[in-house]
């Protein structure tokens, strides 16, 4: 999934803090009898415990606190209506503090699921567009096995048997059965909903591997490709199967705007380099281009200049790259067309 | 003894065209294949052949517009498409303009041999 869960933080400065905190308001509120309600601050230590927490440890971080002050009254009983007000104030404050925080963490996880819930959508959408595509990918391997085995039933029955011709024609089915099972796996690595862990890798490769995927697409739109890629780049820390959605999601939405282009003015281009920031993959296309409008919200959810489509490819590709630590961005391209960068940070050598 | 027909097949698939080749001279035909329409029309194949079997999708010129092209320099060849991506408006289009055979892959050994004894009257 690209979208990190709302974390705790592992540092152990908030708690230690939080038990700190929770000591001294303790201490203050016990040894000194000042006219203002101490165990307010308490409030503090929820919002610290925040940090740290699940839903349930806040609970019983402010159930604790209304038993610090409770112990406190115990320890220095203060019958005055000022004690018992102040005492009250500090309960409610801290029950609506706790309150207000479970309600912001409930939103987050919201949130949290809804995102990955539209990741998955999206990414079955992008499948959904290649579904027919790939059906042909498979198909041409499948013709040839049927023919093939045809072939060698009739050099074996001859009389007298073609053996070399009936070898020929089993090896060429087991060449193309590869291939075909070649595609099926590409198609399921892509499909699988689990995170794979980050490993170095090679971006060249899975440049290949989505074009080899879409190789039929691009055909199909009868769109000429330039492939560039530079032998020898650097390595980069990532997950296969989610760089090659950025680069699948590029490559369609350029097949997309390309699409009134009479056929001969489709260009694709796909560049790999070294530069500043690190690995820099470019796809380009001949479209309309992108105006200011576009440029602007082109990376915003549901923003789309398609008559079909959900807005999120470019969304989900910028929350991609980002938790890579890389960086992408749309420019026009000179005379027409649109070009679109990312940046992934390289592996140091030795490192 | 019948001179069987000389075939050509036009496809961008290496693995179709070539086992497709095979399949036809195994069975006693002159077959011939050709990587894109293009090969073909410059080859010396083209006034000898009797039946082209030709892939819709290709990247510069469709099998449905090398048939078009032929028929209009006035030298139509009967020809049998084949794809990978079965679609009902080419179709329709390929039998308006005379196709009669459109065979979705993977087709049949039966099919295939069917539709060429049919385009070429054996």
């Amino acid at each position: 999934m690209p979208f990190k869960r709302p974390h705790f933080n592992p540092t152990p400065l908030y708690p230690v803090a939080a038990i700190v905190l929770a000591a001294t308001i303790f201490t203050v509120d016990t040894i000194t009898k000042l006219e203002i309600a101490i165990p307010v601050f308490y409030t503090a230590v929820i919002l610290i415990a925040a940090r740290f927490c699940n839903r349930l440890g806040i609970l019983l971080t402010g159930l604790a606190c209304i038993g610090l002050i409770f112990v406190s009254d115990l320890l220095t009983p203060d019958s005055s209506l000022a004690g018992v007000i102040n005492t009250a104030i500090s309960i409610l404050a801290i029950a609506a503090t706790a309150a207000l925080v479970l309600r912001v963490k409930a939103n987050e996880q919201e949130a949290y699921e809804a995102r990955a819930q539209l990741s998955h959508v999206a990414r079955v959408t992008t499948l959904g567009e290649l579904a027919a595509s790939i059906a042909h990918e498979v198909n041409q391997p499948l013709t040839a096995t049927v023919i093939n085995s045809n072939a060698s039933l009739r050099w074996l029955s001859a009389e007298p048997p073609n053996l070399a011709e009936a070898r020929q024609a089993i090896e060429n089915i087991r060449r193309d059965t590869e291939r075909a099972a070649g595609v099926v796996a590409r198609v399921r690595a892509l499909a699988k909903r689990a995170p794979m862990p980050k490993s170095p890798l090679d971006i060249n490769e899975v440049i290949g591997e989505i074009l080899m995927l879409s190789a039929s697409e691009i055909r199909q739109h009868q769109i000429a490709l330039s492939v560039d890629l530079r032998p020898g780049l650097g390595r980069i820390t990532g997950d296969s199967v989610q760089l090659g959605q950025v680069i699948l999601n590029l490559i369609v939405n350029a097949i997309d705007a390309m699409e009134t282009n009479p056929p001969g003015e489709r260009q694709l281009t796909i560049r790999s380099g070294d530069g500043a920031g690190g690995v820099v993959v470019e796809v380009s296309d001949t479209g309309p281009g992108l105006d200011a409008d576009a440029v602007k919200h082109l990376f915003n959810a549901f923003y789309t200049t398609k008559t079909s489509g959900l807005g999120l490819g470019l969304t989900i590709s910028r929350t991609i790259i980002e938790s890579h630590g890389g960086q992408i961005s749309a420019t026009p391209r000179e005379p027409h067309g649109a070009t679109f960068t990312f940046t992934l940070p390289a592996i140091r050598n030795g490192a | 003894m019948t001179i069987k027909p000389s075939i050509a097949i036009v496809d961008d698939d290496e693995s179709v065209r070539e086992t497709t080749t095979g399949l036809l001279r195994s069975l006693g035909f002159i077959a011939k294949g050709f990587a894109t329409p293009e090969e073909f029309l410059k080859s010396n194949r083209l006034k000898i052949t009797s039946c082209l079997i030709a892939d819709v999708q290709m990247p510069d010129t469709s099998g449905l517009a090398l048939f078009g092209r032929l028929t209009a320099a006035g030298t139509p060849i009967p020809t049998i498409l084949i794809t990978a991506y079965p679609d009902e408006d080419v179709r329709a289009r390929a039998l308006s303009a005379g196709i009669k055979h459109y065979l979705i892959k993977p087709f049949s050994e039966a099919d295939l041999i069917a539709a060429i004894d049919d385009v070429t009257g054996h």
